[in-house]
Parts: C-alpha cells; structure tokens; sequence
C-alpha cells in the first residue's frame, strides 16, 4: 500500500514533491546528456568554452524561459538542450514550493501556508527581479 | 541559516556545510537527518543565490552541463549511500570535506591577492 492510499495528508505531500522532484531531475538529467552528446558531435571536445554564446543571462528568469520557448520550434542545438535542462533544473524547487503552498492552502493549515508562501514569494522575487 | 545563505549565495559553495554544522550543534540533529534535510531544502537556497549568477551573465552552459549531470548521478549514489553508512564514519567524511573546502577556499583567496 502506497503512502498516497494511506490517506495521510502529510504523507501524500511527501509522494507528490517526491514524484516532483524525480521527474524534474530526470527529465533536466536526460536533457543535459542529450545536449552534451550534440556538443560533443558538433566541435568533437567536451573542453569548456569562453565563447559568449554558452553564456546565458536574462533581465529576468521568466522572460528568460519564455524566449526559450520559442527557440524550441526554430533550430535545436546542442545549447538549447542544455538551456532546456538548467531551466528544468532551476524550476524543479520553484514547482515544489508552488505544490506546497497549493497542498497547505487547500488542507487550511494556516501557519504551513504562510511559511510556504513566505518561500514562494523570496524564490519569485528571486528569479522576476534583476 | 541567514549567514549560511549569504555565504553560500557568495561564494557558490552550497550552504550544505554550514547547515549541517547549525543542525548538529544547535538544533541537536542526527547526521544523518541533518544530511537528509540539508540534501532536501538546499535546491531552495541555492535557487535564490543562482538569480545574481543569472543575471549577472556568468552562467556557462559547457561549465554547468557536465558538472549538473556528475552531480545529480553522485547525489543520487550517495543519498543510497547514506543509510549503509554509520554516523562516525559520515561525521568523519563530513569533516574530511569541509576541512579541503576551507583549504580550497584559502588557496583560491591567496593565490587572487
């Protein structure tokens, strides 16, 4: 029996940032390794580049993701698979802390939601503001 | 854990060392829930810190790439590994790591005077 059919609140909130948590690392995990591979095939080294363009920067991380985006549908390149992954990666606790402070708000637990949303709003700020 | 995110959001070393140290001496954790909280929540901290990094165009894709898929596979082993290992043995590799990372941290500040 699964924790989530025990009914336990407490417990299913682990299940789920726990299935959370794993997807966002393989998922990010897979990307990376793909786009290493490309690397690899296209300049035949692994060596790091000073190159500007494996530079990324943004004015913020939202926009950032979003201009990604629509990079999906033009050329995929090596970059870009490990663009996608990093994003994977960096959204990964940012979603985890968006499911907790669903999962507090919907069981009414007042002091959780308000610590929850605390770090929500810190992460938000975070990755909005330059 | 305040000065913890600060050191860690400056130095990019992971606040992890310091956590741990404030888990075991203040709060009077095991090692190894101290371990397992620190693996747990240092994706928060670390997610405010790399916001500067982001921004400030110092994030390299051939540098991050490699080093994220090495580090998710040897977190991985050793989060497995963690519950084989007795709690002397991890204090004393604990100990191991954070005594060659105030070495690095030394030589890096000398050697860029």
């Amino acid at each position: 029996m699964t924790s989530m059919e025990l009914g336990n609140g407490e417990s299913m909130l682990e299940t789920i940032i726990s299935y959370i948590l794993i997807v966002g690392v393989v998922a990010s995990l897979i990307l990376e390794v793909i786009g290493i591979s490309l690397y690899y095939g296209a300049y035949g080294n692994l060596l790091v580049s000073q190159n500007s363009a494996v530079f990324i920067s943004g004015a913020d991380f939202f926009t950032f993701i979003a201009n990604q985006t629509h990079n999906l549908l033009g050329s995929h390149n090596a970059l870009l698979f490990m663009t996608l992954g990093l994003i994977i990666l960096i959204l990964t606790p940012y979603i985890r802390a968006v499911t907790s402070v669903v999962y507090f708000g919907w069981e009414r637990n007042k002091k959780y939601l308000l610590i929850t949303l605390f770090v929500l709003v810190v992460l938000t700020l975070s990755l909005a503001l330059h | 854990m305040f000065v913890a995110g600060i050191a860690a959001g400056m130095l990019g070393i992971g606040a992890g060392a310091f956590k741990v140290i404030v888990h075991e001496k203040v709060l009077k954790m095991p090692t190894k829930v101290s371990s397992a909280i620190s693996t747990f929540i240092i994706g928060m901290t670390a997610l405010a810190g790399v916001s500067v990094y982001f921004f400030s165009g110092l994030l390299n894709l051939t540098l991050m790439a490699p080093m994220a898929v090495g580090v998710t596979i040897g977190a991985l082993v050793g989060g497995r590994a963690l519950n084989k290992i007795r709690d002397r043995n991890l204090r004393v590799l604990f100990l191991i790591i954070v005594t060659l990372l105030i070495i690095q941290m030394l030589y890096k500040g000398v050697t860029s005077i």
